[in-house]
């Protein structure tokens, strides 16, 4: 509760113009372990739904989130749509390890500055050496983005 | 367990036939057809091992179809996923992205556990999308040989609407022929 009040309002009460990069705030379900994905809550409060990214002007994409992690990568746009690819550390509800990532989204707004949607669908593979296991947490989102 | 086996070994015996036929072939390279191996995570963290035939049409369009199964004692599995969509390349690489429409199949037989003493059978669909991506490894002389990732996403029903979602992880190593 605390931790998805934090990230609401980095985003909400963040000025993002004066910052450098892209700022992008997204909800979502999360498939991390066991099967299939519940329903997004309402209203969205539990923080396992959020991922906040920033995205900087060279295209690295720094992704702060519970489940799959913390994640860093290039990002490649095109036309509205991005790949992105990195690695960091993944989480899957039991435990932790460093893992890769892709992920593949689309931003509204025809690459014109301001607040715009942004869909994102992210699969991560990772590895546990506590449980010595494989980690494959996932992720589909929605949310906003300010695009520069 | 057996006719698991027998059904995996027949379906990649005749695709290798087919791609070594068809490799000779003199045509224009507009096509492609590759067999691999595929780990198949369905949101468990648990990988179980299938077979994969690709085929792809020029540069944009790829059809994906992967068969996996198992016996444990009276009971059989066997799921097949299937996916349809384009390709588009990533940078001037090898690296390349999927997406497009997935369906799958599972099938559930148990043996002798009607009331009759005959076998139970569920059938199960699913239908959904599929996002990837893929690295070319080698494009040589007519061969070819790719590494994927793709995820295929199953709307849950009304849930979906609420991003309630099912998915199966597939990581592919295949290899074959540039038609």
């Amino acid at each position: 509760m605390k931790l998805s009040a934090l990230l609401i309002s980095l985003i909400l009460f963040c000025p993002p113009a004066a910052l450098a990069g892209e700022h992008s705030a997204k909800v979502g379900t999360v498939a991390a372990g066991r099967g299939g994905t519940n329903p997004v809550s309402f209203p969205p409060v539990s923080p396992a739904e959020w991922e906040y990214t920033y995205i900087s002007d060279s295209g690295i994409e720094t992704n702060i989130s519970v489940f799959p992690g913390i994640l860093v990568g290039k990002r490649y746009e095109k036309e509205g749509f991005y790949l992105s690819g990195g690695g960091g550390l993944t989480f899957n509800g039991i435990s932790a390890g460093p893992g890769v990532y892709t992920a593949f989204g689309y931003i509204t707004g025809d690459g014109k500055p301001g607040w715009h949607f942004n869909y994102e669908y992210k699969q991560t593979l990772g590895y546990s050496f506590e449980t010595q296991r494989a980690l494959s947490p996932s992720a589909l989102r929605i949310g906003i983005i300010w695009t520069k | 367990m057996l006719e698991t086996k027998r059904n995996l070994t027949q379906l990649v015996l005749l695709l290798s036939l087919a791609a070594l036929g068809l490799g000779h072939t003199p045509t224009v390279k507009a096509a492609d057809l590759s067999l691999g191996l595929t780990a198949v995570e369905s949101g468990n963290d648990t990988f179980r091992p299938g077979a994969t035939v690709r085929v792809g049409v020029g540069k944009v369009a790829v059809a994906d179809y992967t068969i996996l199964g198992r016996t444990i004692g009276p009971v059989t599995e066997r799921t097949s996923i299937f996916s349809l969509g384009g390709r588009w390349a990533v940078g001037s690489g090898n690296l390349y992205v999927t997406a497009g429409l997935s369906g799958a199949q599972e099938i559930t037989r148990i043996k002798g556990a009607t009331q009759e003493g005959g076998d139970l059978t569920e059938v199960s669909l699913a239908g959904g999308g599929a996002l990837g991506v893929g690295y070319t490894l080698l494009r040589a002389a007519g061969y070819r040989m790719d590494l994927s990732w793709t995820s295929h996403i199953y709307p849950a029903g009304g849930g979906g609407l609420l991003l309630a979602h099912g998915r199966k992880q597939l990581f592919g190593l295949t290899a074959g022929v540039d038609l």
